[in-house]
């Protein structure tokens, strides 16, 4: 039997020292052909049989009659039985070589083989009949028991399944079998051990990797779709690592040559990543290009299933060779444009892509037979060395690109510091300006308002005293002065009063002054709108006004009655005064009424004001003021403590 | 009313005081007194007067002091302020201090005789604004014991006041007599000085002052 090798490196489990292993795997691989051409079949103890007697016998046990004439082994049957397809024994006959533990070591044997010491089964690779287990990479050690052997003559039959170079892929899954080598099993386990290594964990390992750095630049390149070359750098990757498994997936379901054509099919969408990778990365999409690309993705796999299974190779060879060739043409690209425009980017990716063009190159070379090298999966071996030096240039990338956007936010952020500082300190001047504008508007009102109100009364008092000597008409005005000068005070340190608490300031002194004065007073007042405020200019004139017209009503009207009306709504103001008295000459202007001043106000406050005398007698004075929104404005409602 | 002060520093003002004292309360003897310093020594030498008529403004201070100084010493005498402001602003911190009540100076003086008249006699005046102070510093507070709180008659009279009602629409109102208003509202004024200066106190309490 197939004794597995398990994944074993040096004794040391792999698994277990990743790191080690593959440091000694990229060291490795720089001495890749050194090692490969190190024969460990020099040693005397180990036979080496590159001739054997071949036989077409269909049974499955083994035959009578083998060839007179013997095969040179390795038997490629590509090279030396075109077209041969199905089972071929293999004889060699050999003496006990008197060992401890022989064994009998095939170095490479397609698709799978059993084998047989004088006429007694001791192994087999797996299935031999379709699927046929695919063993083409995997070097086979069989151990050999001592009961079987004789001293001398021992026949050791090979039966080996495989298919003809037409119908497979690549020549390394094409039928044949390599030189034998029979001796003691320490001897042959390290050669079986190293071919397994380079065949199959090498395979392993790339495969892990390219997953796990797809995975990485999956993440990345979804965070960042604006740039699609992360993505198909995964795909690429991806793509890769499944390209892999057809180099160590032994047991599949399906017959070798369906495998084949779904295999062949793998590598469209990998080409199509790979070139939308340095079109993308080159900032060069093209979109004829994606568009065949994408038929090609569709249209080789369908070719292939038409040319299977006798043209199969042939049909994989053209396909690979215009694999390659896109694949060039789109490096040429890349490295025009990388060239005039991303120079380090060129010399990274630009090196690495031709390493791995190179390496196409070689393999096709080896699949056309043209160059006569070991039936290695050559091109996944440079896997490790492009994929991560794009890997890392694409990181590179990324980081500058994070760096320089944070960059840019810093900046951005310090600006926006800068504009919020100015905008504060527009903003503070502005108010600085606007509290300035208010207040010399204020002081502007103020002054017009002294000098209107009491400047007129101090005059009229110089006047009354020099050449009238009116000394009850000096005290009234005096009194009326001080009147104006409380009220002024009041409109320049008041905030918004609520029109409730005037209204009821007014009540509580036209009352009181209506009824010293023996005048019956009604006082007709709505609710007002809770939360009202009246500004203290429109306070400070409307109790003016009222206070005036009150005053008239006690002195000059004679009047028995007297009815006071307010309507106070959100919008507007109205006052009603009016008395059952002689009523007024509006013609006559007479002094000492104040109806200037009362004029005055009402057009300070942009009221109308409606002075009449109605039909049943009296004096009625109408203002009517509006309470602006913007009147009310600025100012929070006065404390109440 | 026997003996009467004057603190009032315009001798015009002083002359128009002492004309409506003299018509109210023909037997007092009136001292006058122009700067608060001398007003305030009085105090200390002399026997409290009945009634006090104190300017607000003054040479050398404020006749708050002087309301003050006569509540302690001279718990029994009637302090009037004087004032040619008549807005809560300016009296407030007088009432607070122990006044009670206020006068206009530019009055004419048979006004203020009426006013004098009424507040010897206990009828104190009491404006709208006045009273909506007084409302908001009786205002029941969380967590603060009033020390001296408003009954409810006293704050209905307040609260009637405050919306422009006369004492005797607020005595119609509450179906009282005119007298009892004013009753109500002298005890205000006791209450605002009582609890004024037991603020003061906790305060300076709390400040660490005493």
């Amino acid at each position: 039997m197939l004794s597995p090798p398990a994944f074993r490196v040096g004794g040391i489990p792999w698994i277990a020292y990743p790191c080690r292993t593959m440091l000694r795997l990229l060291i490795s691989l720089l001495f890749l052909c050194c090692i490969q051409r190190t024969p460990a079949a020099e040693t005397p103890a180990v036979l080496i049989f590159d001739q054997a007697r071949t036989s077409l016998d269909r049974s499955l046990t083994p035959p009578e009659h083998f060839s007179a004439a013997t095969t040179t082994l390795p038997h490629d049957w590509a090279d030396a039985v075109p077209g041969f397809n199905g089972q071929r024994w293999y004889r060699i006959v050999f003496d006990d070589p008197g060992v401890e533990l022989p064994a009998v070591y095939i170095e490479r044997v397609c698709s799978n083989a059993e084998v047989w010491i004088n006429g007694s089964l001791i192994g087999r690779g797996g299935r031999m009949t379709e699927p046929i287990t695919h063993n083409c990479y995997y070097p086979q050690l069989f151990n050999i028991p001592h009961s079987v052997l004789k001293p001398q003559g021992n026949r050791l039959d090979i039966r080996v399944v495989g298919y003809p170079l037409a119908q497979v892929s690549a020549r390394q899954r094409a039928g044949g079998l390599s030189p034998l080598q029979i001796g003691p099993e320490a001897e042959l386990r390290p050669l079986h051990d190293t071919r397994y290594f380079w065949n199959i964990t090498v395979i392993q390992i790339i495969g892990a990797s390219m997953v796990l750095f797809g995975g990485l630049m999956l993440a990345l390149g979804w965070g960042r779709r604006q740039e699609p070359h992360f993505l198909y750098f995964a795909a690429l990757q991806l793509g890769f690592s499944l390209i892999g498994l057809r180099v160590y997936l032994q047991h599949l379901p399906l017959p070798g040559l369906s495998i084949e054509v779904l295999y062949g099919a793998i590598f469209p969408p990998v080409v199509l990543a790979a070139i939308q990778f340095l079109l993308h990365y080159a900032r060069r999409p093209l979109r004829w290009v994606t568009v065949l690309l994408c038929a090609q993705c569709v249209v080789i796999p369908l070719a292939l299933v038409w040319a299977a299974p006798d043209h199969l190779l042939l049909l994989a060879s053209v396909a690979y060779t215009l694999f390659a060739a896109e694949f060039v043409a789109a490096l040429l690209y890349f490295a025009w444009h990388t060239w005039r425009e991303m120079r380090p980017d060129f010399w990274l990716i630009g090196g690495a892509e031709l390493l791995a063009v190179a390496l196409a190159m070689t393999e096709i070379a080896i699949q056309n037979n043209w160059l006569l090298l070991p039936k290695t999966p050559l091109i996944l071996f440079a896997v490790p060395v492009v994929f991560p030096a794009i890997a890392i240039r694409l990181v590179q990338r990324f980081s500058a690109t994070l760096r320089r956007a944070e960059q840019i936010n810093l900046e951005l952020e310090r600006r926006v510091a800068e504009k919020s500082v100015e905008i504060e300190r527009n903003y503070a001047q502005l108010s600085a300006l606007r509290a300035n504008q208010a207040a010399l508007e204020e002081r502007q009102r103020i002054a017009s308002d002294l000098h209107d109100d009491l400047g007129a009364k101090l005059v009229t008092m110089t006047q009354a005293s020099l050449y009238a000597n009116d000394i009850e008409r000096i005290a009234t005005l005096a009194r009326q002065a001080l009147d104006d000068m409380r009220l002024s005070v009041r409109g320049l340190t008041g905030a918004p009063t609520p029109a409730s608490e005037v209204l009821a300031d007014w009540r509580a002194e036209t009352l009181e002054r209506l009824t010293l004065a023996g005048v019956t007073a009604d006082w007709l007042v709505n609710d007002p709108p809770s939360e009202l405020l009246l500004p203290a200019r429109t306070y400070v004139q409307l109790t003016r006004v009222l206070r005036e017209t009150i005053s008239n009503v006690i002195r000059h009207s004679g009047a028995s009655d007297c009815r006071v009306e307010i309507q106070v709504s959100r919008s507007e103001l109205q006052l009603c005064i009016q008395d059952n008295g002689c009523g007024l000459d509006l013609k006559k202007k007479t002094h000492g009424h104040g109806l200037p001043g009362i004029e005055r106000r009402a057009r300070v406050l942009d009221g109308t004001l409606n002075i009449d005398t109605p039909e049943q007698g009296g004096t009625r004075v109408k203002l009517r003021v509006p309470l602006t929104p913007a009147a009310s404005e600025n100012l929070s409602p006065p404390e109440s403590t | 009313m026997n003996r009467v002060w004057i603190l009032e520093d315009l001798p015009e003002s002083q002359a128009w005081l002492s004309k409506a004292l003299q018509a109210v309360f023909p037997a007092a003897a009136l001292t006058h007194f122009v700067c608060l310093a001398d007003a305030l020594a009085a105090v200390s030498t002399q026997p409290g007067p009945d009634l006090a008529l104190v300017d607000l403004s003054l040479p050398d201070g404020s006749g708050i002091d002087l309301i003050e100084s006569l509540n302690r010493h001279s718990p029994q005498t009637l302090c009037v302020v004087t004032s040619i402001y008549d807005d809560d602003l300016h009296l407030m911190p007088a009432l607070r201090a122990g006044a009670q009540g206020y006068l206009l100076k530019d009055q004419s003086w048979e006004q203020i005789a009426e006013l004098l008249r009424g507040i010897a006699e206990g009828r104190p005046p009491l404006s709208p604004a006045i009273a909506r102070r007084l409302l908001a510093h009786f205002r029941p507070q969380p967590q603060q014991h009033m020390i001296a709180p408003l009954t409810e008659r006293e704050t209905e009279v307040l609260s009637l006041i405050a919306k422009g009602m006369t004492m005797a629409e607020a005595a119609r109102l509450l179906n009282i007599s005119p007298n009892t208003v004013a009753g109500y509202i002298k005890e205000i004024y006791r209450k605002l000085n009582v609890s004024s200066r037991a603020e003061a106190a906790l305060t300076a309490r709390n400040l660490g002052l005493i």
